[in-house]
């Protein structure tokens, strides 16, 4: 703060010194007392003598141009010029020292004093010197980015990149990072199935063509991961190929353990496939798979629930209601809206983040 | 510290543009003020150049509690499109203006010492009213360095269109054209107080008007190409609110030149001379106000509310009104100037200005008449192409027709046989090869082919402009050398920008007239053909990009069964704010170019995955943006002339 102050007044002094030395060499500076429209004029004579002795002026456009040109130096040489008024000078030292406090004045009205520069580097770092556990996802994401640049052949740095940029509502970001990892370890089923998941969350929780491939890949290596089973099982029967999904999911029910927490939700969801020939729910992704995988109805509600605990963080809010917006969930959209306006009622600038975000989903 | 410093000088810079106002106008008859106020000129400049470097910090580094980064940038962003950030937003670019307006005062304060005293405070006086209106616009409305309380983790990102190279030079670049006729408005209304307009004037002010006409020359050049390989439609002119925006003062700005020359040479046309030099500012300001209102909707345009598009109108209003209510006072007074027959260089030039003139009026009911209809309560019409091509291009053909006999016509008294008979080569060159281009191209275009024999005729003027000045033919070779070493660099000037019309004219005509497109799902393996070339759709893969993630697609282009260039479009999707983009292949092939896009995915008819691919092949496109680029060089070859460098020494000799 000191600091800025005295860079400031020391720019203040040099703009008024520029002012003052530049009143002092115009002093120095000799009035020249013949009018520089002469030197014009005469030049332009010059030219046509130039033009002529250079073959490029014609003998009867010489003689006009040479009169007319002779004409206006005469003229401009009877030109009376205004003699120089003597006083005023006062006016330099009171200007000098008006520009600073005009200046000073002024930023007092629009300015920010006080406010450091806050670059994202300096950020990061003050980040990594507070307990992670109070970082949101946002935050980590930034600070395993910065770690992914010191060490950018880690599948594992890139793993937990993907899942914070996963957690907090950067699908894209997550699938780019897998997409790293899954070149760096090609062989980790999970980090296919990640993908995979990823590539949902880019499309709506819908199976596309990259997220199939991905999920494909995953169980190749691992044929009996039951994640990637369930979702390619769940496109096939939303694509129309319902005996086939069916028949999926019912090899992975009895390959599920008999007390496996998933067992019961399968079991509902084939039943009413085999009632309704439709897939349950708008859930795009229901609960299945891996535990601690990417599933992103989990990880929305896991933001909910940070949110619930913290909810002062205004971008934590705008990829809730976003990613609720993305999944089709009016109902809790509209809800998690009315809490975070609750939340930042006195604050417009969040205000109108927050609707943006309900408007224009990603 | 450094943002909060930025902002500080952005406020200096105000109060140092106040004081050179009051300074410069105290200092018309005392030379020590006028000497302040352009110490406070400098310091100005000086002040606004390091909020721009603050701001280009800020962009750098990431600061989101800048609102103005916040808006406009994101970590992922490339370094280059950081920096460019700061001027790709509204409020950045109010700084560049600002810079550049404060530049040009400064570089009166330093360059002028060749005007005379008061004409040069009372300039400095005006430029220092336009910078205070400006700054405080920008400090009070548009602030660049706002800081934001709650501080975002990540910035919103710049426009993906905008994050290119050209675009991060085309600003600058125009900026400095738009406001470099600052100057000249600046030196118009300060005569106008003064009460002498003379040849010396026009002399003074030629040097400003011919470096701000050539840099908005390769501004908007640099504009035409960018859209013409960013957008992916394959055109390069749209007559879109914004780019027309930019030629009306550049058309102003070319009749100013015009209209300068006559003034400085006959002291004739002195009011119309000042009336362009104000109004070719005026026209620039327009266009920031269009640019900044809200009122159009353009690629180019910032999305700015009304309320701020109000502000830069009262600016518009309060200086174009004061300068030309000054006018309407002033004028009347002047001499006439020098006298001229109807058949003389003058009255061509008077032709070449009544056309461009004209033409910028034609431009200007395009643009503002569409806006005026929809703000009075009538229905949303638009002038798009089909208008422009009725109205303003039979106007500057009759001006194209008569460019090439201007330079060959006498000051005060010309010879219309004479220089018909020196132009005749041209004229029969010209007329054959249209015909040549209507008999073996294609028989149906005539109006593209009388396009191309226009063309042809302004550059073969051209050619014979300086033959006939240089005796070519007609002298000894050494002779001919000889004064073509001693011809003025204006002249050479002169001709380069009118074949660099010429240039642009062929190009336009034979680029719109035969140009070839297609649209095709293609798969990979499958091969189409455009025109004489083969495309072939090797493979499609995927790209991360830094901020972005791209389907790029390798094509193999043939002619004659052998490989000419590999073209890889790319579809760009941008998740910072979820935006998509076509990155245009091109090949050029001498003047000709191979244009080619990667559209959206699509089954093809047996059910395979396909991609839509737009291919063009663009005849002579390339001239399209060299001819301009000439003409600005012409035009910072005719700056080079000694004879407007007011500082230089005198003569010493007659030949060098």
């Amino acid at each position: 703060m000191i600091l800025f102050w005295m860079v400031a007044a020391a720019l203040s002094a040099a703009a008024a010194g520029l002012v003052l030395a530049a009143a002092r060499r115009a002093e120095r500076r000799a009035v020249v007392a013949e009018d520089p429209a002469l030197a014009v004029h005469r030049r332009q004579l010059e030219e046509i003598e130039d033009l002529v002795a250079r073959d490029l002026l014609d003998e009867r456009e010489y003689a006009d141009t040479r009169a007319e040109a002779g004409r206006r130096l005469l003229a401009a040489a009877d030109q009376v010029q205004a003699e120089p008024l003597p006083g005023g000078r006062w006016l330099v030292p009171a200007a000098a020292g008006l520009v600073p406090i005009c200046a000073l004045a002024i930023y007092f009205l629009v300015g920010s004093p006080g406010v450091a520069d806050q670059p994202m580097s300096a950020r990061i770092a003050q980040w990594s010197r507070i307990n992670p556990e109070q970082l949101t996802t946002g935050q980590a994401a930034l600070m395993l980015e910065q770690q992914r640049k010191k060490h950018p052949n880690d599948p594992q740095l890139l793993r937990a990149l993907a899942y914070a940029r996963m957690q907090s509502g950067d699908a894209y970001g997550a699938a780019k990072a897998l997409r790293e990892a899954v070149v760096l370890s090609p062989n980790d089923a999970e980090l296919w199935e990640w993908l995979g998941v990823a590539f949902m969350a880019t499309n709506n929780g819908e199976v596309g063509a990259d997220a199939r491939r991905a999920l494909d890949q995953a169980l190749k290596i691992d044929p009996k991961a039951a994640s990637p089973r369930y979702l390619l099982a769940r496109a096939d029967i939303a694509e129309g190929r319902t005996a086939e999904g069916l028949a999926g999911w019912r090899a992975l029910l009895q390959d599920l353990p008999p007390g496996d927490e998933h067992r019961p939700g399968l079991a509902a969801e084939i039943a009413q496939v085999e009632r309704t020939g439709r897939l349950p729910g708008a859930q795009p992704v229901p609960q299945a798979g891996a535990a601690g995988g990417p599933n992103i109805q989990a990880m929305v509600d896991g933001l909910a629930a940070r949110l619930e605990a913290n909810p002062d963080d205004p971008d934590g809010w705008a990829r809730l209601i976003r990613a609720y917006a993305v999944l089709g969930d009016a109902e809790k959209q509209a809800a998690a809206l009315e809490k975070a306006r609750q939340q930042f009622k006195s604050r417009p600038d969040i205000l109108r983040r927050l609707e943006s975000a309900s408007e224009a989903p990603q | 510290m450094i943002v909060e410093l930025g902002a500080y000088c952005l406020v200096l810079a105000l109060a140092l543009s106040i004081a050179q106002v009051g300074l410069s106008a105290a200092g018309v008859r005392r030379p020590v003020l006028a000497g302040a106020g352009e110490g406070a000129a400098t310091g100005a400049f000086i002040a606004l150049a390091l909020t721009f470097a603050a701001l280009i910090f800020a962009f750098v580094g990431s600061d989101f509690s800048v609102a103005n980064v916040a808006a406009n940038s994101h970590t992922e962003k490339p370094l280059l499109y950081r920096v460019a950030g700061a001027w790709g937003s509204h409020e950045g670019s109010m700084v560049l203006w600002c810079l550049a307006l404060t530049g040009f005062g400064a570089a009166v304060a330093w360059f002028g010492k060749g005007l005379p005293r008061d004409l040069k405070a009372r300039t400095l006086a005006v430029q220092g009213a336009l910078g205070v209106a400006f700054l405080a616009y920008t400090v009070f409305a548009s602030n660049p360095m706002a800081r934001l309380s709650d501080v975002p983790l990540e910035g919103r990102s710049l426009n993906p269109l905008l994050q290119d190279p050209a675009l991060a030079v085309h600003p600058p670049m125009l900026y400095l054209g738009y406001v470099g006729f600052s100057v000249v408005f600046s030196l118009a209304v300060a005569a106008l107080i003064g009460g002498r307009i003379d040849a010396a004037w026009a002399r003074w002010v030629r040097p400003w008007t011919l470096a701000a006409w050539s840099l908005l020359t390769i501004g908007i050049t640099l504009g035409s190409f960018w859209a013409y390989y960013e957008l992916g439609w394959g055109g390069w002119w749209f007559w879109d609110p914004v780019e027309n925006a930019s030629f009306m003062p550049w058309l102003m700005g070319a009749a100013l030149l015009h209209s300068a020359v006559v003034t400085e040479k006959r002291g004739a046309l002195p009011g119309w001379t000042l009336f362009l030099a104000l109004a070719t500012f005026t026209f620039s300001m327009l266009g920031a106000f269009l640019v900044r209102s809200g009122v159009l909707t353009s690629v180019h345009a910032f999305a700015v509310d009304p309320t701020r598009g109000l502000l830069l109108l009262g600016i518009l209003g309060v200086a174009a009104g004061a300068a030309f209510a000054l006018f309407a006072w002033r004028a009347p007074a002047l001499s006439p100037g020098g006298l001229f027959a109807p058949v003389s260089r003058e009255s061509a030039m008077v032709v070449n200005n009544i056309v461009l003139t004209v033409a910028a009026g034609t431009v200007l009911i395009g643009t503002l008449f569409p806006l005026i209809r929809e703000a009075m309560g009538g229905d949303t019409v638009s002038a798009g192409p089909p208008f422009f091509n009725l109205t303003f291009v039979p106007v500057m053909v009759v001006g194209l027709l008569i460019l090439p006999f201007g330079p060959m016509l006498a000051w005060k008294r010309g010879d219309a046989l004479g220089a018909a008979q020196r132009l005749w080569v041209a004229a029969v060159a010209a007329a054959g090869a249209g015909l040549l281009a209507l008999f073996l191209v294609s028989p149906t275009k005539a109006l593209a082919s009388a396009g191309l024999a226009l063309g042809f005729w302004l550059l073969f003027g051209a050619v014979v402009e300086i033959g006939q000045r240089v005796r070519l033919f007609r002298a000894p070779w050494p002779e001919v050398f000889r004064r073509m070493g001693g011809l003025p660099r204006g002249a050479w000037g002169s001709s380069l920008a009118h074949a660099g019309l010429a240039l642009f004219v062929l190009g336009a005509c034979f680029e719109t007239a035969w140009k070839l497109e297609l649209a095709e799902v293609m798969a990979p393996g499958r091969s189409v053909t455009l025109g004489a070339y083969e495309l072939t759709f090797d493979k499609v893969g995927v790209v991360d990009g830094p901020n972005y993630l791209a389907e790029r697609a390798v094509l193999t282009v043939r002619r004659g069964g052998r490989a000419v260039c590999t073209a890889t479009p790319e579809r760009r999707f941008y998740p910072a704010g979820g935006q998509t983009t076509q990155e245009v292949a091109i090949c050029a092939r001498g003047l000709d170019q191979v244009y080619i896009t990667l559209g959206e995915r699509r089954g093809t008819v047996d059910g395979a995955p396909g991609w839509l691919v737009r291919g063009y092949f663009n005849p002579w496109v390339q001239l399209i943006f060299l001819g301009p680029l000439l003409m600005a060089v012409g035009g910072a070859v005719s700056l080079s002339d000694r004879r407007l460098r007011l500082a230089a020494g005198r003569r010493t000799g007659a030949a060098s």
